[in-house]
């Protein structure tokens, strides 16, 4: 398989507070893979994701996407590359097809927007002001509008928070679909379930580095390797997390 | 993927789009963005280009029946003046107070308490008249009409009527320094305040991630204003037309390439305010600091002749006074496009900084 995203110790120490956000990561993506961070707030994953993307520049190490790094390829890596944020809030009164419209004016390729709205299911929504809509509705406009210039990797950050149990697996099958199509996705969650759904490998970031990386399965056999759990239950990444991490990802230490 | 072939989609004209559609589907911003500006235009130009109606004359005479009996009745008569007619003891203070000094005097009692009453009086004695109001033009315009009202009496009454030369009335000069000042508010708040509710919506991180050209948005975000501007303008200027006779000798083409270029160099600058707030505290903070010293030394007000030289030297080089006074130049003195040449090289050179500054220092989410 092609590699599309190679890491090496990468740092991010932030001037100001002279925090250490990201101490020292390394990892390989190779093509049509879904590569997820998970880890408790304040972990690393966001800046992580916003140093592949090339919305911060590291303090430190490497990080180069289709054999490129960033410095010199910007232009290049841009018509490659889509993300979906973590703030879902953008112009109110714009309609769904004119969203999805203006994100394929900056692309010299892009899909058929008609097309495009029917992958995600948003026919009925196109001329909806984006205020109208559902939280995951919005959420697969976003998709929409990263997906339209036919990108080769998508970087979504936390994208289902806040969807309920029925938004989020539609978006979970869309990704899916897009995974199908050899599209790479790298993804931050807090959501065990939709990692373990979506993810061929994961890293666990807790301070800044990754504490445990490989397939979900792969990471809850090591980690419960001893048959540890009292409970009459498989382990579960939920498990592992709470394990590696100390965290309870529903309100603090577990 | 799509094997369709799709059309080609200009980004700054999609970019322009998305800043003018929410002002034609938000009813609040059109109410805010659009029509009140233009109420308040409507309100200033009438506030401050009327001639002042004259005000009520309170004409004090002394007891000893100065002035002459029928100059007294016609004004007891007459609307416009409020005859009061001074007891013995107030006329003999006051002449003992005019004999001690010509120009101040320093009333006490029934004087004092009658004075009290009047921000502007005037005093009538044998063959003299004493005026008590600050304003001299209100005490110009008062005596006047005394004075007419006792040549009528001779059968020779003065007849006053104002001239008013289109194009050289106080409106004329006045209406391009507040169709700038809208042009100005317009610019340095609500196209600041715009950016940084977008910033603060991640649109610009959104947008970084993708391949669009920082160009193409500052055109699209000046373009769109330059649109929205078209209609304010358009609506303004008939209402001034129809409304104060607004009638400008000069030439519409060459009144709508300054109103081009003026408009484009004020919304540049707008847009560098908000090029890198996060708050709109602070976009707010510098359009203020920006706004009202722009606004008193452009001329709209004044004429910047009446400045120090030194000073004046330094105002012409503003982008706004280069605007206002290219357009009072093409808009009332019929001049052309050559005649403004400076104040045009002045915005075209402004506009070309300002949009360097912006491409160089806009925050779009990527620094740290």
């Amino acid at each position: 398989m092609e590699q599309v995203i190679a890491v090496k110790d990468l740092k991010k120490v932030y001037d100001r507070t002279q925090k250490t956000a990201v101490a020292g990561v390394s990892f390989e993506v190779e093509r049509g893979q879904c590569f997820g961070f998970i880890g408790p707030n304040g972990a690393g994953k966001s800046t992580t994701l916003e140093m592949l993307q090339g919305l911060k520049k590291p303090s430190a190490g490497s990080i180069e996407l289709f054999g490129m790094p960033w410095q010199g390829n910007e232009k290049k890596l841009r018509r490659r590359i889509a993300g979906v944020l973590q703030e879902n809030e953008m112009y109110a009164r714009l309609k769904v097809v004119e969203a999805v419209r203006l994100f394929a004016s900056f692309y010299p390729d892009y899909q058929a927007i008609d097309e495009v709205l029917e992958q995600f299911n948003l026919t009925p929504q196109r001329n909806n002001w984006l205020c109208e809509l559902s939280g995951g509705q919005r959420q697969r406009v976003f998709l929409a509008m990263a997906v339209v210039g036919k990108p080769e990797i998508i970087f979504l950050d936390e994208p289902t928070t806040g969807l309920d149990p029925t938004s989020r697996q539609e978006f979970w099958e869309i990704l899916n679909k897009l995974k199908a199509d050899g599209v790479t996705l790298i993804l931050t969650s807090h959501y065990m379930d939709e990692v373990e759904f979506l993810c061929d490998t994961l890293a666990i970031i807790d301070k800044g580095t990754i504490i445990e990386s490989g397939s979900p399965q792969d990471i809850i056999h090591r980690t419960f390797a001893e048959p540890v759990i009292k409970e009459p239950r498989k382990a579960t990444l939920n498990d592992v997390f709470l394990k590696l991490t100390g965290f309870d990802l529903s309100g603090g230490m577990a | 993927m799509s094997h369709t072939i799709s059309p080609k989609l200009y980004p700054f004209w999609q970019l322009m789009l998305l800043n003018v559609r929410p002002f034609f589907r938000e009813p609040a911003a059109m109410l805010w963005t659009f029509a009140l500006p233009v109420l308040i235009a409507l309100l200033m130009v009438k506030a401050f280009s009327g001639s002042a109606q004259l005000q009520e004359i309170n004409v004090a005479v002394t007891y000893n029946e100065a002035p002459d009996k029928s100059w007294r009745e016609l004004m007891r008569d007459d609307l416009q003046v409020n005859l009061i007619t001074l007891s013995q003891e107030q006329t003999e203070q006051l002449l003992a107070s005019l004999a001690d000094a010509q120009q101040e005097i320093q009333p006490s009692g029934p004087l004092q308490n009658l004075l009290a009453q009047y921000d502007s009086l005037l005093i009538l004695n044998q063959g003299q008249i004493y005026t008590t109001g600050d304003s001299d033009q209100f005490n110009d315009k008062a005596i006047n009409y005394l004075m007419q009202l006792k040549s009528g009496l001779s059968g020779n009454p003065l007849s006053s009527q104002q001239l008013s030369i289109v194009g050289y009335r106080y409106v004329d000069w006045l209406i391009p320094g507040i169709i700038v000042l809208q042009i100005l508010g317009l610019a340095l708040f609500s196209i600041s305040n715009g950016l940084v509710s977008d910033r603060q919506q991640g649109f610009f991180k959104r947008l970084k991630l993708s391949p669009f050209k920082k160009s193409d948005y500052i055109m699209g975000v000046v373009l769109a204003r330059l649109f929205l501007l078209s209609f304010q303008l358009l609506l303004l200027l008939a209402i001034f037309y129809f409304m104060f006779d607004f009638k400008p000798p000069g030439n519409w083409a060459n009144i709508a390439v300054v109103l081009f270029c003026g408009s484009a160099c004020l919304c540049l600058l707008g847009v560098l305010i908000g090029a890198r707030s996060t708050r709109v505290e602070v976009s707010t903070g510098i359009a203020n600091m920006l706004y009202f010293p722009l606004m008193f030394l452009s001329g709209i007000y004044f004429q910047t002749s009446y400045f120090p030289d030194v000073f004046e030297a330094f105002v012409q080089w503003l982008p706004s006074t280069a605007f206002l006074d290219a357009f009072r130049l093409v808009a009332n003195e019929a001049a052309g496009l050559q005649q403004v040449a400076p104040q045009l090289t002045i915005l075209a050179g402004t506009s070309v900084v300002l949009f360097i500054a912006i491409y160089l220092s806009f925050d779009w989410g990527d620094n740290g």
